[in-house]
């Protein structure tokens, strides 16, 4: 009797322990970040504000600047991070192609990331119908001004392009460079411009049809456009010369830009949050403010703003734990956590739908653009960037012939040609990203 | 003894360490000995370096050559092509060509002006007695900087604003214009290694018989018939050997102009390497890349075969 109660009593605590270690079992989710201040931040942030016990994020913060490359070839040989990232649609296109990506189709459903993304978004991230990657950090490109610089000078805020080239006349007439940055450190920034200038002169539509295939890219609105941007760099809008435009470091642009040197900023909105942390007021060693206003168009003045996003996520074909990995994503795209990424890291926030007053806390100033950025996409008022639209091959024509163009080495039609050449390739090889119809 | 040590089978006499009547089993027990010690052990405690080197080395370079027929993206499956990257490479591809020229003019670059700055400078350093090791470790030090501290101290010093150029009132940025940039990036290289080749230069100007330099001021000669005649000579087999890995290491120039132009501005410091990093991870053609990265192994060989056969000639390198 008393063996027979032993024996049960062992199997009690047997089984009790086999109960908790089950209770305390965790699935890892691989992530890989950036090993600098941004990537820890919202790596850590992560980890600390993801609510369920029963997964645990491992992040792995990568040195140096080539996350993706080393990304991509881990992939290849089998391995990596569970949580995918990469530099935006065109690039995920390619690893979904290649099969390294699981389809997120049910856990959209599950999660109902259909009704929490804008719908433009989303469709970034379909391959052939099916959603692969998730798109973050909503990126457009627009003008900073030294407000300081410009009440002083009594100079008002151009909403046409005619407008814009009279503003600058004044601002040389006033001893000061018109505009930076400067983009020694980085080749493919030249693409900001480009994508503004075909939008924001061509005009949307027409850049629509030619990333759907129905205009080419030698059509004359887009060789007028490019030539209005020619025109304007040679002229020494950026950097007061073509040779500090292709030379100088974005420090030193942005120091000058916040010492009332440059008048105006081409950036993108990943600046906002920098601008006023270290160029502006104290940190920046003056007492200057700064604003921004939508770059104006050749055709309307109503703001317009050229879309996209800075990267996208997606979960490994390889992943251990693809379901934890995709509560680990939807947690990533609540928005609670984009809010709290963004006031504490300065990360823009994801193309979510976001209702009441999320950035409640948000500097006066961005909080208009998202309202602005907003109002313009739902009007239609949106063109496309090149970094999220345009294929891998055309894209890096783009950005990198276009300073032969500036350089006088390339006329704009053959520019225009050798663009067309790449984007017939890769049309014809179904490389195009998902265009959102308009 | 030497010989001995050298040829085991041939000088050592065997003696004979078996009992009468069990020779054969004896012999073939050595015979297995012998074979063991000088055909496989050798080969036993070369195994983990060979295997590591098949798989750092011998496979990818293996793959490459094969990806190198594909049009790969880099990722998934690879599509065999046959010889339309290279075709693509040598008849069609003009920036590749343009590439190319960059790369045989840093080449030139690179064993002209660093080789005079290091012969000049070991040639001087060589007489020094006192503080010859602080003058040495000084002149060397660049050589061990990470190449992005040198790269961005030449950034600055090329910056127009308060940088080298102000001091002669020279008002452009020598990165930003297509005409000047690589020559300056360059020169930054260039301030980095002829530290580097004037300390080999150095070692081997130190093996020189000080006798041919006492010679050579018995029958009057000057400084620089004493460089000339005894001096170059003396080193010569160093300098031949060095100009040789220059060449081909100026096939390979990537770190400087990644960081100090990334290629521009307009295209004019593109040299192979930047177009093979830009091939394969940004326009995902891989397999082109892998292409390109075998015309300069190809390169590579031409230049040591060059060598070779000017050894074979007679050279003294």
């Amino acid at each position: 009797m008393l063996k027979k109660r032993l024996i049960l009593l062992a199997t009690l605590v047997l089984l009790a322990a086999l109960a908790a270690g089950a209770a305390t079992a965790q699935e890892t989710v691989t992530v890989w970040a950036a090993d600098d201040e941004t990537g820890s931040c919202w790596a850590r942030l992560l980890v600390d504000t993801f609510p369920r016990d029963d997964i645990e994020i491992e992040v792995v913060l990568q040195p140096g600047s080539s996350l993706v490359d080393a990304q991509r070839t881990a992939l290849q040989g089998g391995a990596g991070p569970d949580i995918t990232f990469s530099h935006g649609p065109s690039f995920m296109l390619e690893l979904a192609n290649a099969g390294l990506l699981l389809s997120l189709d049910h856990y959209a459903d599950e999660y109902g990331w259909n009704d929490r993304f804008a719908p433009w978004a989303l469709d970034l991230g379909r391959v052939e119908g099916s959603l692969y990657s998730l798109s973050e950090e909503l990126e457009t490109v627009i003008l900073y001004y030294n407000r300081t610089v410009f009440e002083e000078n009594g100079w008002g805020i151009p909403k046409t392009m005619d407008e814009l080239y009279a503003l600058a006349d004044a601002i040389r007439e006033a001893g000061l460079v018109v505009m930076g940055p400067a983009f020694g450190e980085c080749a493919p920034c030249y693409e900001w411009a480009v994508s503004v200038f075909l939008s924001h002169h061509a005009g949307p539509d027409k850049v629509y049809e030619a990333l759907t295939g129905q205009r080419p890219w030698t059509d004359p609105a887009f060789v007028e456009a490019i030539t209005a941007l020619k025109d304007i760099v040679q002229d020494g809008w950026y950097m007061g010369g073509l040779d500090l435009f292709f030379s100088d470091t974005f420090q030193q642009a942005h120091s000058l830009f916040g010492a009332g040197e440059i008048a105006m900023s081409f950036e993108g909105t990943w600046m906002l949050d920098n601008y006023q942390r270290d160029y502006f007021g104290e940190p920046g060693g003056n007492m200057n403010e700064w604003d921004w206003f939508a770059f104006p168009t050749a055709f309307s003045d109503e703001p317009h703003f050229i879309i996209g996003v800075g990267s996208s996520w997606g979960i490994s074909q390889s992943a251990q734990n693809p379901d934890a990995a995709a509560a680990v994503l939807d947690h990533y795209y609540s928005t609670g956590y984009q809010a709290e990424s963004h006031g504490v890291c300065g990360n823009a926030p994801a193309p979510l739908i976001y209702e009441g007053d999320v950035f409640a806390n948000a500097d006066p100033r961005e909080a208009r653009l998202y309202q602005e950025f907003g109002q313009a996409s739902a009007a239609g008022n949106y063109g496309y960037t090149s970094w999220s639209f345009w294929p891998a091959r055309t894209n890096v024509w783009l950005w990198e012939q276009i300073t032969r163009v500036y350089d006088d080495q390339l006329s704009v039609e053959d520019y225009l040609a050798g663009m067309q050449k790449e984007f017939e390739e890769e049309f014809a090889e179904g490389l195009i990203p998902p265009i959102p119809a308009r | 003894m030497a010989a001995e040590t050298a040829t085991p089978f041939k000088s050592r006499p065997v003696q004979a360490p078996y009992p009468p009547g069990s020779k054969p089993k004896r012999k073939r027990t050595w015979t297995r000995y012998r074979l063991m010690r000088y055909y496989v052990v050798p080969w036993l405690f070369m195994i983990p370096i060979l295997g590591l080197h098949a798989f750092v080395v011998v496979i990818p370079a293996l793959q490459g050559v094969y990806y190198s027929f594909t049009d790969w993206s880099g990722i998934g499956e690879a599509e065999f092509i046959g010889l339309r990257n290279f075709e693509e490479l040598f008849f069609e591809d003009q920036s590749y060509i343009d590439a190319l020229s960059r790369n045989v003019q840093w080449m030139i670059f690179r064993v002209t002006i660093p080789f005079a700055f290091a012969l000049f400078g070991a040639s001087l350093l060589a007489r020094v007695k006192r503080g010859a090791m602080f003058y040495r470790t000084a002149l060397f030090m660049p050589f061990i900087l990470p190449s992005i501290v040198t790269a961005t101290i030449w950034r600055y010093l090329y910056n127009p604003r308060y940088g080298l150029p102000t001091l002669v009132g020279y008002d452009k940025a020598l990165l930003g214009q297509s005409d000047t940039a690589l020559w300056a990036i360059a020169f930054a290289d260039n301030w980095q290694f002829w530290g580097f080749l004037m300390v080999l230069f150095l070692t081997a100007m130190q093996g020189i018989d000080p006798v041919l330099y006492d010679a050579a001021k018995v029958d009057g000669a000057n400084r620089w018939q004493e460089f000339w005649n005894v001096t170059l000579p003396g080193i010569r087999p160093v300098v031949l050997f060095m100009m040789m890995m220059v060449m081909i290491w100026a096939f390979l120039v990537f770190d400087y102009v990644f960081i100090l132009t990334g290629g521009g501005p307009a295209g004019a410091t593109e040299v192979i390497s930047i177009d093979i990093y830009k091939n394969a991870f940004q326009r995902f053609e891989a397999g082109y890349a892998a292409a390109q990265g075998m015309t300069i192994c190809l390169f590579a060989g031409l230049v040591v075969s060059a060598f070779a056969f000017l050894r074979k000639r007679g050279w003294d390198i």
